[in-house]
C-alpha cells in the first residue's frame, strides 16, 4: 500500500471522527450545571394572622433550573403551618424568564411526559415535593435563571397558631436551596406583607484599650484610656443581634499579655476573683437587651480566660434576638517577680448564627 | 519598705493591650446560613450581602474555617482550614465598603471530583484584621462575622439517626401546671446533617389530645456524629416578672386545667428518604394549689351543711 493511499485513509478517518464529534455535540449539547442558593425568594400571603386561612405565592429565581427527570423541588413549611387534606389541585406552578408566569406546568400525582409530579407529605402536609416530568421538560424546560412561582390557594391552608417568625425552606435534588422568613401576627395587628432576609449584626465599640502600668499591690482594669483604671469598668462593648430563628454564638480567642517570652498567666477556665499579687489576666462580660446571654465561665462576678479551650463560647442566643449589648471587662494582676517590660495581648471575637 | 521598693521595680508597663484597628467595627451580613447541595466536580456559586454601618470606608478581609458542633445546642466550633469545605471555598480576599453601603460578595464552592458524598460544614468570615497578619503572630484585635455554609455532596449517603432521650426538661415527672418543659436528644450517626421535623402530641389518660407542640420549630440541624438537645414547652413561657403566688398559680391552673396522667408522644421525620423516629413517656399533672382550694371549699361547705342540719334539727326539737 502506497503512502498516498495511507494518507487518504488517514484524512478520511480524521474527517469521519470530526464529523461524529460535530454530530454528537449537535445532538447532545454539553451542559455545565451550576447549583446555587435561590435568589429573590419571597412568600406573599393573603393573611399573616395566626390560625387564619391564607394563600401562598412562593416566588424565587433558580440559578440552576431543573431539566432532568430526577430533579425535585421540595418546599418545606415549618411546624405549626397546617395543610391537612390539601390536594395538588389547589396548587399551581408557573415559571419563565421575565414574569414567572410564562409557562404553566400541569401537576399530577406522578410525573409523566407532560406533567410534574406533586406530592404532599410530612406532618399536616407541610412538605410539597415537585418531581420533574419524565422528559425533563413538561410545558417548558425550567431553565437557568427562571423565575418560579408556586401558589397555594386558601383551601386547607392554615397559618400557625402562635405569632412569630417562621422559616420555609426550598430545596430538593435540583440543587438550589434557600429560606423564606414570614412573620405571623396576632389578630389585632395590621397585616403587612414583606420579605425579611435573615441577617446577623455585630459591632465592637473600641478596639484599642489599655491597662496602663501594672503593680503587684493593686489590680488594674483595662479601659479606652492609656492609663487604664484602678476599679472595674467597661473596656468596650460588643453588640450582637439577629433575626435568625436558631440564634447566634459568639466565641472568644486570642492570647494573654505577652512581652516576648514572659507572659502574665491567663486566669484560667474557672471564674476566679481578682487576687492582688498573683499573675492574672482575665475577662468577664455582662449582657443587657435582647435575649443574648453570657456563657460560663465569663458570666459570673469573677474573671476567666480559658485559653486551653479557645475558641471558647462566650455568649449565645438560642433564638432570634434584638441587639444585646455585651459589656466587656478585663482584669490584670501581677506578682512582685513579674518581668518588667511592655506587654500586649490579643482577643478576637467571632460571631456566627447557629445551625 | 523594702518590699514596696521591689514592687515598684517590677511594675510592668502595658503600653496597650490591643493595637491595630483603632475604630469600632459594625457589620451586618445576610443570609446567616446557606444550605446547599452539589455533585462531585461541580462548582456552586452564590452571593452574600454585607452592610457597613460604621463611619468611613472599611476594608473587610475574607477567611474560611471548617466547623463542628460545640456542645449540644447547635453552636458551631471552628476547627481551622486545613482541608474539606474550607479549602473548596473561594471569594475575594477583601472587600471595601463605604459607610451605609450594602454590597454583594460573590463566592464559589468547587467540589473536588473525588469528594465523598455527605455533609461538609464551614464558614465564610469577614473581619477587619488581615488573616495574614494574624498568622504572622502579630497582635490581632477585633471581631469577625461569619456565614455558615452547610454543604451536602450528593451521592450514596447513609442516613442513621434516632432519639436517644425524651423526657421533661427539668425536675420530676410530676408537674403542678403549665408550662411543662419537654426535651429530647437526637443523635445522628449518618453521613450528612439531619433535620428532625415533627410534633409532640400530648394525650390525656382517656386518649384525648391535650396539646400538639412543634418538636423543632426552628428546623435546627444535627451534624453527623453528634447529638443535639431540642427543648420546647407545652404552654406559654413564664415571664421573668410573672406573679407566682399561691392564688395566682391556682387561678392559672383553673384557666389551663390539666389533671391526671398524660403521655407525651414524639414523632419525627428526617432525611432525604423520610426516615422516622418515635418515643414517648408518661407524666403526671397535679395542680395541688387548685385541688387544695377545692378541697378546702368542700370541707367548708360540708361544715356549713352539718351546722345547718344541726340547727334545723335543734329548731324542730325546740318547736316540738
Amino acid at each position: 500500500m502506497s503512502s498516498t493511499v495511507l494518507q487518504n485513509y488517514g484524512a478520511r478517518l480524521i474527517s469521519l471522527v470530526l464529523a461524529l464529534i460535530v454530530t454528537f455535540v449537535a445532538l447532545f449539547p454539553l451542559t455545565f450545571v451550576q447549583a446555587a442558593p435561590i435568589t429573590s425568594a419571597s412568600d406573599t400571603m393573603s393573611s399573616l394572622t395566626v390560625s387564619a386561612t391564607s394563600t401562598h405565592a412562593i416566588r424565587f429565581v433558580t440559578p440552576t433550573g431543573a431539566n432532568n427527570n430526577t430533579d425535585t423541588i421540595v418546599i418545606t413549611f415549618p411546624a405549626d403551618f397546617n395543610f391537612t387534606s390539601k390536594t395538588i389541585g389547589t396548587v399551581t406552578f408557573t415559571h419563565g424568564a421575565t414574569t414567572g408566569l410564562e409557562s404553566t406546568e400541569t401537576l399530577a400525582a406522578a410525573p409523566s411526559a407532560t406533567a410534574w409530579g406533586a406530592v404532599f407529605s410530612g406532618t399536616q402536609n407541610r412538605v410539597l415535593t415537585l418531581t420533574a416530568p419524565t422528559d425533563g421538560i413538561g410545558a417548558a424546560v425550567l431553565a437557568l435563571s427562571d423565575k418560579v412561582i408556586i401558589s397555594y390557594d386558601g383551601t386547607n391552608s392554615i397559618n400557625p397558631t402562635t405569632p412569630g417568625s417562621y422559616v420555609t425552606t426550598i430545596g430538593g435534588t435540583f440543587g438550589d436551596a434557600g429560606d423564606i422568613t414570614v412573620n405571623i401576627l396576632t389578630s389585632n395587628q395590621v397585616d403587612i406583607t414583606a420579605t425579611v432576609p435573615q441577617s446577623l449584626t455585630f459591632s465592637i465599640s473600641d478596639t484599642s484599650i489599655s491597662f496602663g502600668s501594672l503593680t503587684a499591690v493593686a489590680a488594674r482594669y483595662a479601659s479606652g484610656t492609656a492609663a487604664g483604671e484602678a476599679s472595674e469598668v467597661e473596656a468596650h462593648n460588643i453588640i450582637v443581634g439577629t433575626n435568625a430563628a436558631n440564634g447566634y454564638t459568639m466565641t472568644v480567642g486570642g492570647n494573654t499579655l505577652t512581652s516576648g517570652v514572659p507572659t502574665v498567666n491567663a486566669i484560667g477556665a474557672a471564674n476566679t476573683a481578682s487576687a492582688i499579687g498573683t499573675e492574672q489576666f482575665g475577662l468577664r462580660m455582662t449582657a443587657t437587651g435582647g435575649t443574648g446571654a453570657v456563657s460560663a465561665p465569663y458570666a459570673a462576678a469573677g474573671f476567666a480566660f480559658n485559653t486551653a479551650a479557645f475558641p471558647n463560647t462566650i455568649a449565645t442566643a438560642t433564638g432570634s434576638s434584638a441587639n444585646t449589648t455585651y459589656s466587656a471587662r478585663y482584669l490584670a494582676n501581677i506578682t512582685a517577680s513579674t518581668e518588667a517590660g511592655s506587654y500586649s495581648g490579643a482577643v478576637t471575637y467571632v460571631a456566627t448564627a447557629n445551625f | 519598705m523594702k518590699s514596696i521598693k521591689n514592687i515598684t521595680v517590677v511594675s510592668v508597663l502595658l503600653v496597650c493591650l490591643f493595637v491595630g484597628v483603632k475604630t469600632a467595627s459594625a457589620l451586618t451580613i445576610s443570609p446567616v446560613k446557606v444550605e446547599i447541595t452539589g455533585d462531585p466536580g461541580q462548582t456552586l456559586r452564590g452571593e452574600l450581602e454585607l452592610l457597613n454601618e460604621q463611619a468611613g470606608q472599611k476594608t473587610f478581609f475574607t477567611s474560611f474555617e471548617n466547623f463542628e458542633p460545640s456542645g449540644d445546642t447547635g453552636s458551631p466550633k471552628f476547627i481551622g482550614q486545613a482541608d474539606g469545605l474550607a479549602t473548596w471555598l473561594a471569594a475575594s480576599p477583601s472587600v471595601l465598603i463605604s459607610t451605609g453601603e450594602t454590597i454583594k460578595v460573590p463566592y464559589s464552592i468547587t467540589i473536588p471530583s473525588d469528594a465523598e458524598a455527605g455533609g461538609y460544614f464551614a464558614a465564610i468570615f469577614f473581619g477587619e484584621q488581615d488573616p495574614a497578619t494574624q498568622a504572622a503572630g502579630e497582635v490581632a484585635i477585633g471581631g469577625k462575622l461569619g456565614v455558615l455554609i452547610l454543604l451536602r455532596v450528593a451521592g450514596d449517603i447513609v442516613e442513621n439517626a434516632g432519639i436517644s432521650e425524651f423526657t421533661v426538661s427539668e425536675g420530676s415527672k410530676i408537674k403542678f401546671g403549665l408550662p411543662v418543659g419537654l426535651s429530647y436528644r437526637f443523635s445522628n450517626s449518618g453521613g450528612d446533617r439531619a433535620v428532625p421535623l415533627g410534633d409532640i402530641v400530648i394525650k390525656n389518660m382517656f386518649g384525648g389530645t391535650a396539646a400538639t407542640v412543634a418538636a423543632n420549630i426552628n428546623e435546627g440541624s444535627v451534624l453527623p456524629n453528634s447529638s443535639r438537645k431540642f427543648q420546647t414547652i407545652w404552654g406559654e413561657p413564664v415571664l421573668a416578672d410573672a406573679q407566682t403566688g399561691f392564688f395566682t398559680t391556682a387561678k392559672k391552673q383553673l384557666t389551663n386545667f390539666h389533671f391526671g396522667f398524660y403521655k407525651a408522644n414524639l414523632s419525627l421525620v428526617y432525611g432525604a428518604t423520610n426516615q422516622t423516629a418515635t418515643d414517648s413517656f408518661w407524666f403526671v399533672m397535679l395542680p395541688w394549689q387548685l385541688l387544695g382550694l377545692v378541697l378546702l371549699g368542700l370541707l367548708v361547705a360540708l361544715f356549713i351543711l352539718k351546722k345547718y342540719n344541726s340547727w334545723i334539727i335543734s329548731k324542730s326539737k325546740s318547736k316540738s
